[in-house]
């Protein structure tokens, strides 16, 4: 029988329960079919002073009897718990009730089924669950069952009817230290008959605009109304009332808890008096009063109300003290009423459920994501689209959404959209994605490579709003593009996210302050310092690298293959460290570079900074410039005070780009062994170098190259006419441009030869 | 944030520690006892439950702000060579990874001839060794100790022998509110003991015990200060809190109340009575100024017995009728007497006290520690299980 199987249960309860050192007895009160009732006694620990009175000073007793009620599902359900029917009602974490119910504890903060599973064994759920009522018992009687340290409690609400949708951190940022009260527009959604009241079937959803008004007499379109077969549409409005100063002039705070009790106008004007807002609501409602003179509406109107009340602490789960506490009440502004408010001060008025408008600030409350800068997406594709949506859904602001592309079908497989309508720009649609979130994104559609170049256009892409601009197109175009601009063009720090070896590895590159280190330096810098073999394979194996993927019918497009979920990991991760950079970057360069392992999802990161590197004018060839790792330079010197002597060298490794006339140095060669060091002559040797070089050039994928020679000089002299020689020789052996480098104890002196392959 | 009061069970011992509502730590008294030291390995780890409430400090030392010792006798500083280091604190040694006491509150008596009426066990010996070191230590820096290094003396010796180090000497009756040299009001203490040695007594009474030293705490807690008033005075016999009355029970009564009181030692009769309960049975009488003294109870005040469990008729101290006694002063309230022991065999934890803003309560069970010993997880094991 269910009722024998429920006594069962309600036997073993008790056998578990009264074995928690808190309860004293228990006994079975009754087992019918459905439901079985349990009574526990609670000794409740008071504080020593308490204690001889048997009781704490707001009622709890030293000995409070819990009746635990086990539904026709337990154990598939939690017991429910009830406290003494005199039991204070006007704690803090006690579910509002109606009065003719026994009080209930809100005993956890979340779900008490979880919590009641969490344990694996049954005992163990109703053990750890007596556990939160000895707890909760004892915080009542202490009077912290809000602690500072969790946040305030946000008073509980009993109806769910009526709903309020508007953003908590506007409304927050209204509340200053002297008092007032502001009128927004607002939409609503009225349920139930003309006749019915608050109270009695009706029901009203607000949602509240941040557009602010006033009651002015000749604004007639305030309140419309728009009755349909089951429900009334219309527009009404919104007031939000923050608390007088004190007559010190001190901010008032509302430091008492107080359960939701109010019903009816006249309780909603003394709670508002309570937190000290009652001014400003009476003066409200009379200029209600006064709009409405000589008019008349033939349905009735909700109107919401937000009391602010200043805590004394924060919130639980918000870094703000301001509650929000937001009621709907209805004008009655028929033909020949007597007042507006038919019942006058017993006119009903119903607590709203508050919900949040999707804002940057509530999306970051939510994630607990730190405060950053805001972002420029270069580049809505598949890395660009998830990384702009995981910063935007933890409350970072994305300013440019910037891609020249079609979101297309074959897009789907990995795009943060699952747009499928006529052709649309990645932008476009990126960018509505976001406004869904609160964000006002600007779209850039044009070519980033010749926009970046154009005065006029670039303001539109590297806005001033920007902190940071992300290039996430994979495009070498677009790096060099932004490599190239002249550090006073370029207003938010520039970075990069890119994935390579099908998604098995990614790196993050942030330029340094004053566009230094550039995206090209470091990415030179990555190739050049790469020590593990798998990242290397990743990054500069052919086998792993770029592929053409056959997407349409003689469509193709340059894309790596790889599913969502791996993309997305990859994403995620890097979108991470960015915002770690963003937080605490310093003012140099960053390298961050992840790599899956072989045959394992198990992905590991490594990190580090980049200093600025060295930027020296290559004399004879006008605009060209050699960018020398401090790194590189830091092993020259190093190795110029190991022949104090003589001057010695060695070769060059990096990259040089035509376009952007720079020669990019990042890695050395020694000199081979049948090099010759003396005081004025340094003959580099050649055994051995030619394969070295290629090696080197190998490893890297192709990326890197001998760029050129350096050499010490003794002294601060610059090149001499045999190194003028050489630097001719060097330039004639071979197209791409080939520096000479002649580093002395004070200066950098780069030369080339002019009639070299430089370019234009 | 709170401060606490935990009596670790450690049988007729004593050793309490105190958590300031600054995070600073007070030891008084030490009984770690070794397994061999007594009844077996059944004992409650107190070490471990020291050194789970102490924090490291920046070079990974484990430390105490501050560690009273009321007399030096060897239950009330069992275990200080084992367990915490003593010396240099420059010595100290990650490998032995011992507590290191920032400075020692000491009774000056440590600097007497250990003699045949006044033995000195070997803790108490090397506790009077780095005592002196710290004197030592004080007069050649000119009075900058670091920690490790510093100590403070609980009252002056006699012959005038700390005139010269009055900057690390606690005056009987005088406040003190800096532990380990640093004041952020989270306690103010009065020194109330040693007393000096009356004309009256004879040396053969007048032994370590009644040269404990007596204390009077008022703690800060949860940013309330006097939150918590505590009376602790090692093992200090009747005569002592006679004294204390006649001293203060006209115009300082104040200074002797408390909200927690740990009985003079170990709820022995001796610290109530001049009777023999051997040769008066219940015809003894209690000393009315000693039980004065000891009576001045705040509302909801407890009492805290430091030892083994009480029962009628057995071994002084404790002792049964002193119990009584206890009660009697909290208005008959068995509930608010505690004895560490017993707390322990029924609760498994520590007697611990929280100091908050709401008041001071009793640390209630924790659930994650007590749940498997509940629920009988490893019954299993708890006697042969006979299978045919």
């Amino acid at each position: 029988m269910p009722g024998e199987s429920l006594r069962a249960h309600a036997e073993h309860f008790l056998a578990v329960a009264t074995r928690h050192p808190g309860c004293r007895a228990g006994r079975i009160i009754d087992a019918i079919k459905t439901s079985a009732t349990v009574e526990l006694d609670i000794d409740v620990e008071l504080p020593l002073h308490m204690k001889p009175d048997g009781q704490s000073p707001n009622g709890v007793r030293n000995a409070e009897t819990v009746q635990v009620v086990l539904g026709p599902s337990y154990p598939w359900s939690s017991p429910a718990f009830y406290l003494r029917t005199d039991f204070p009602r006007d704690l803090p974490h006690i579910q509002p009730d109606a009065t003719d119910t026994l009080p209930r504890p809100c005993l956890l903060d979340g779900s008490q089924r979880e919590f009641f599973f969490q344990f694996g064994m049954v005992e163990g759920g109703i053990f750890h669950l007596v556990d939160q009522l000895v707890i909760w018992l004892q915080h009542a009687a202490e009077g912290t069952l809000i602690n500072r340290e969790q946040g305030w409690e946000p008073t509980l609400r009993r109806d769910l009817a009526n709903l309020m949708a508007i953003d908590a951190e506007s409304c927050r940022t209204l509340v200053d230290r002297s008092g007032g009260h502001r009128i927004f527009r607002a939409g609503y959604i009225r349920l139930g008959a003309v006749d019915n009241r608050l109270s009695s079937g009706a029901a009203a959803m607000l949602h509240v605009s941040a557009e602010r008004t006033r009651l002015k007499r000749a604004d007639n379109d305030l309140f419309i109304t728009r009755p349909g077969a089951e429900s009334t549409l219309g527009s009404t409005v919104c007031c939000v009332v923050w608390p007088d100063k004190l007559p010190s002039g001190e901010q008032f705070i509302a430091d008492t808890y107080l359960p939701e009790t109010v019903t009816t106008l006249g309780a909603l004007q003394n709670r508002a008096n309570e937190l000290r807002c009652g001014q400003n609501l009476r003066g409200m409602l009379e200029a209600l009063e006064r709009y409405f003179r000589g008019r008349a509406l033939e349905t009735p109107v909700p109107i919401g109300i937000v009391l602010c009340a200043r805590r004394p602490f924060h919130l639980i789960g918000s870094a703000s003290d301001i509650e929000l506490l937001p009621y709907i009440v209805e004008v009655r502004a028929t033909r020949g009423r007597n007042a507006l408010f038919a019942s006058g001060s017993d006119e009903p008025v119903a607590p709203a459920t508050q919900l949040d408008v999707a804002n940057p600030a509530l999306l970051r409350n939510v994630s607990g994501a730190p405060e950053t800068g805001s972002v420029a997406m270069l580049g809505c594709g598949s890395v660009g689209s998830k990384m702009a949506v995981h910063l935007a859904r933890s409350g970072a602001s994305i300013t440019i959404a910037s891609d020249q592309d079609l979101l297309m079908p074959h897009n789907l497989a990995r795009h943060a959209l699952t747009y499928c309508g006529p052709p649309r720009y990645k932008a476009d649609a990126l960018a509505d994605e976001l406004v869904r979130l609160g964000q006002e994104p600007q779209v850039h559609k044009g070519d980033l490579v010749q926009d970046l170049q154009s005065v006029g256009r670039r303001r539109g892409i590297l806005t001033k709003q920007s902190t940071y601009a992300v290039n996430t197109t994979a495009s070498l175009g677009v790096r060099e593009a932004l490599s190239l601009l002249a550090p006073q063009d370029v207003e938010p720090r520039l970075a990069e996210a890119a994935l390579f070896g099908r998604g098995n590895g990614g790196f993050l590159l942030v330029e340094g302050k004053a566009h230094n280190p550039t995206l090209c330096d470091l990415v030179a810098e990555l190739y050049a310092t790469v020590d593990e073999n798998r990242l290397r394979s990743l990054l500069c194996d052919p086998e792993h690298g770029l592929s053409e993927v056959q997407i349409g019918q003689g469509c193709s497009s340059l894309t790596m293959p790889m599913t969502d979920m791996r993309l997305s990991a990859m994403t995620a991760a890097l979108t991470e460290t960015l915002v770690e950079v963003m937080q605490h970057g310093d003012g140099n360069g960053e390298i961050a570079v992840g790599h899956t392992a072989e045959n394992a999802p198990d992905t590991g990161w490594s990190r580090r900074s980049v200093a600025p590197f060295h930027v020296i004018p290559i004399q004879s060839t006008p605009g060209w410039t050699m960018r020398v790792s401090q790194r590189v330079l830091d092993q020259m010197r190093a190795e110029a005070k190991r022949w104090p002597a003589s001057e010695t060298g060695g070769v060059l490794i990096g990259k040089c780009s035509v376009r952007l006339k720079a020669v990019t140095v990042v890695d050395l060669l020694p000199a081979p062994p049948d090099s010759v060091r003396s005081e004025t002559l340094f003959t580099l040797g050649t055994n051995g170098l030619k394969q070295a070089i290629i090696a080197r050039h190998r490893a890297t994928g192709g990326a890197l190259f001998d760029v050129g020679t350096w050499h010490s000089h003794l002294d601060d002299h610059g090149p001499s006419a045999r190194d003028w020689e050489t630097a001719r020789e060097l330039g004639s052996g071979r197209p791409p441009p080939s520096v000479l480098l002649i580093v002395t104890p004070e200066r950098l002196h780069a030369i080339m030869h002019a009639e070299g392959n430089c370019g234009p | 944030m709170s401060a606490s009061i935990t009596y670790f069970p450690v049988s007729n011992g004593d050793m309490a520690l105190v958590c300031l509502d600054n995070r600073q730590t007070i030891l008084l008294d030490l009984n770690i006892r070794e397994a061999a030291d007594d009844d077996g390995a059944d004992m409650p780890d107190v070490a471990s439950q020291l050194r789970e409430r102490l924090e490291r400090d920046e070079y990974g030392r484990m430390y105490l702000d501050a560690f009273l010792l009321s007399h030096p006798d060897q239950d009330h500083v069992n275990g200080l060579r084992n367990h915490f280091h003593l010396g240099p604190p420059d010595e100290w040694s990650r490998k032995e990874d011992k507590i290191l006491i920032r400075e020692i509150w000491s009774s000056p008596v440590v600097f007497r001839r250990a003699s045949a009426i006044n033995p000195l066990c070997e803790d108490a010996r090397a506790w009077a060794t780095e005592a002196r070191r710290r004197v030592k230590r004080f007069r050649e820096s000119g009075g900058s100790t670091t920690e490790g290094d510093r100590i403070l003396l609980m009252g002056e010796d006699t012959d005038g022998k700390t005139d010269d180090i009055l900057d690390i000497v606690v005056k009987v009756d005088d406040v003190f509110s800096m532990c380990n040299r640093i004041h952020e009001e989270v306690f103010e203490a009065r020194l109330l003991c040693p007393l000096p040695v009356a004309d009256d007594d004879d040396e053969e009474t007048f032994t370590k015990n009644d040269s404990s030293v007596v204390v009077r705490f008022s703690l800060k807690g949860g940013g309330t200060a006097d939150q918590c008033r505590f009376l602790t005075g090692g093992d200090a016999g009747v005569a002592i809190w006679k004294r204390l009355w006649r001293r203060h029970g006209d115009t300082n009564t104040d200074w002797l109340t408390y909200n927690i009181l740990q009985t003079p030692h170990h709820c022995s009769w001796r610290s109530l009575s001049f009777d023999r309960w051997s040769d008066l049975g219940e015809q003894v009488k209690v000393d009315p100024d000693a039980r004065q003294a000891l009576s001045q109870t705040k509302k909801g005040a407890v009492i805290v017995a430091s030892s083994k469990p009480i029962k009628k008729g057995d071994d002084n101290p404790p002792h049964e009728r002193a119990k009584r006694e206890y009660i009697d002063i909290l208005g008959g309230d068995h509930d608010r007497f505690y004895c560490t022991d017993e707390h322990w065999n029924e609760n498994n934890q520590a007697l611990e006290f929280e100091i908050k803003a709401s008041g001071i309560t009793r640390k209630i069970v924790d659930a994650a520690t007590s749940a498997g010993l509940a629920l009988g997880i490893g019954a299993t094991a708890a006697q042969p299980r006979q299978h045919g």
